[in-house]
């Protein structure tokens, strides 16, 4: 998704009406200026990020129910534990578990989704040689955070799932994931009322600070399908 | 040293290399490591068993590479029959295919990558470098190759099982020819390192071997350097190598590969041992620094054999590492553990 938004002009008055291709302010939040690469016919890889115990799985497990019947679809899962979200995913029920590869991140749960995407290359690898009809691959990270992003190289969209119990500042941060996820999450609105996180307040920090890009709140308690994050994964399959 | 060893060296080079303990998670999950004061005797064994068996691979691999010599498939029988245990072959084919795909992507962004200077263009190549009895595998080119093949699965057969003959199946001989054509860089090389009894079959090839050299070339930019056709053969003749034999080919200078490869049979493990047992990490890396002369003595060591026949390079190996790789393995289908290797 390449966007260009009108930058803040620091250095002329404010009746200039061009955009910069950069803008310095260190405040400023701005889309992901990455286009995804070519899909050249393999799966579309979207990556799940977000703090631990955000809800990346149990919203993995959904997208699982919500797609699985309509599109071709295998999971790549980073937890640290190695094997903990593979078996969530298969006593769930959700998905076959030849569709499911766990991998070993040698305790660096960013590494493998940043830095050295070789662990989760070879997963993605080994579930596209087995299932060649594969059209989508989720990859859920490790829980990690407000500044763990997937590297490019490994997936083609991202989504960051934040919750409401993590406080209703967490939108505010900002931090890479939060600003330039391609779809923000903000995740157990369900519990707002017992931690006392104000929604209004997450989502109007969301909206501003991600510039436009997508964000979305939701209780897997109120709808377990996630409908709304499905209805935007659908989107990116076109 | 070497720029692209250096590269190949550092823990931020992408090649999955951060996921591999290299044993020390069995050990330290058995109690065998629990503070920095356990970490030198490992790392010292390591180093003088699979470090010196990697750097061994690398340096001849790098060797193999500058002398545009095709001794791919044999350089991978061997090293898998020097690594009794599977879960370690497993490792080792984990980060070949890793630093390959690296490899891939280096070729794809700048296929000068491996400069014509890697290439000695030595007119007699291998024949000169490895004296008479290397000579005959490799100056008598593919078919003498063959039969070293056949050798070698008779040598190590035994032992490995069928691991030999693996993986991806057998390339064709003009492809490996064109790889190796242009690397040496002149046709009377070839021909005169052919020697009498091989010149009719290899020079029968030429013709078909001139074509698929184009190809070859066009496929990776048409790079005639030594580094990228060497790789384009590795690939042809191992499609999944070990990670010692390409670090070798995509170093391309022998001392540099031993020295690359002997420093990560240690870095890794120390490494891990910071992560997974929280360790400080200064005085690990001081333990490291401490290994510097054994790290050069194990990359001289390699070094000094990088022009024997691969059936003939040193066959140094750890039991102890061998069984903790396979505990871990084992481990790993109970429990969980959070490195691959």
């Amino acid at each position: 998704m390449i966007a260009t938004t009108e930058k803040r002009c620091v250095s002329l008055p404010a009746d200039h009406d061009h955009v910069h291709p950069i803008n310095f302010d260190p405040t400023a939040a701005e889309p992901d200026p990455h286009a995804a690469p070519p899909v050249d016919g393999r799966p579309v890889r979207i990556g799940i990020g977000g703090p631990v115990g955000s809800g990346k799985t149990a919203l993995v497990a959904a997208l699982c129910r919500s797609l699985g019947a309509e599109v071709e679809l295998a999971v790549v899962t980073n937890d640290i534990y190695t094997t903990e979200d593979a078996d969530f995913l298969r006593k769930a029920g959700v998905l076959d578990p030849t569709r499911i590869e766990a991998v070993q991140t040698g305790c660096c749960p960013h590494t493998a989704i940043r830095d050295d995407i070789t662990a989760n290359l070879d997963a993605v690898d080994r579930l596209t040689e087995r299932v060649p009809a594969l059209r989508l691959v989720i990859i859920e990270s490790g829980g990690d955070n407000l500044t763990a992003v997937f590297s490019r190289g490994l997936v083609d969209r991202q989504v960051f799932v934040v919750d409401v119990a993590g406080g209703d500042k967490v939108p505010r941060k900002g931090g890479p994931g939060v600003t330039t996820a391609d779809l923000l999450v903000i995740n157990k609105t369900d519990l707002a009322p017992f931690v006392g996180a104000d929604l209004a307040v997450m989502s109007g920090d969301a909206h501003r600070i991600r510039n436009g890009l997508p964000v979305i709140q939701q209780s897997l308690v109120d709808t377990p399908d996630a409908p709304e994050v499905s209805d935007w994964v659908r989107k990116q399959l076109v | 040293m070497h720029a692209f060893a250096l590269m190949l060296a550092d823990s931020r080079f992408p090649g999955g290399g951060h996921v591999h303990s290299g044993g020390l998670e069995e050990a330290a999950a058995r109690g065998l490591i629990r503070t920095e004061a356990d970490l030198p005797r490992f790392l010292h064994v390591r180093l003088h068993t699979a470090g010196l068996l990697s750097a061994t691979f690398a340096a001849a691999s790098a060797h193999a590479a500058r002398q545009g010599a095709n001794v791919w498939a044999e350089l991978d029988a061997e090293l898998d029959a020097r690594t009794p245990s599977a879960a370690q072959r497993a490792a080792s084919r984990a980060q070949g295919r890793a630093t390959t795909r690296a490899g891939r992507a280096i070729m794809a962004v700048d296929n000068s990558t491996a400069t014509p200077e890697n290439c000695r263009g030595s007119p007699v190549g291998w024949k000169t470098g490895a004296g008479g009895q290397a000579a005959a595998p490799a100056a008598t080119g593919f078919d003498a190759k063959a039969q070293a093949s056949g050798q070698s699965n008779g040598t190590v057969g035994g032992p490995v099982g069928g691991v030999v003959g693996r993986p991806g199946g057998r390339p064709s001989v003009d492809n490996r020819l064109a790889a190796a054509q242009d690397c040496r860089g002149s046709q009377v090389g070839w021909k005169t390192g052919a020697g009498g009894q091989a010149a009719a079959p290899a020079t029968a090839r030429f013709d078909a071997k001139a074509q698929v050299s184009d190809t070859v070339g066009s496929q990776l930019g048409g790079a005639e350097s030594c580094g990228t056709s060497a790789f384009a053969a590795l690939l042809a003749a191992t499609p999944q190598p070990q990670h010692a034999i390409v670090l070798g080919v995509l170093v391309a200078e022998v001392e540099a590969a031993a020295l690359a490869a002997a420093y990560l049979a240690v870095s890794g493990p120390a490494s891990a041992s910071v992560r997974l047992l929280g360790l400080d990490p200064l005085r690990v890396n001081a333990i490291v620094w401490a290994l510097a002369p054994a790290i050069q003595q194990v990359a001289a060591a390699a070094a000094a054999t990088a022009d024997r026949n691969p059936a003939e390079l040193p066959a140094p190996g750890a039991p102890g590492l061998d069984l903790l790789a396979e505990e871990h393995d084992r481990h790993h289908r109970e429990e969980v553990r959070l490195f691959a290797s």
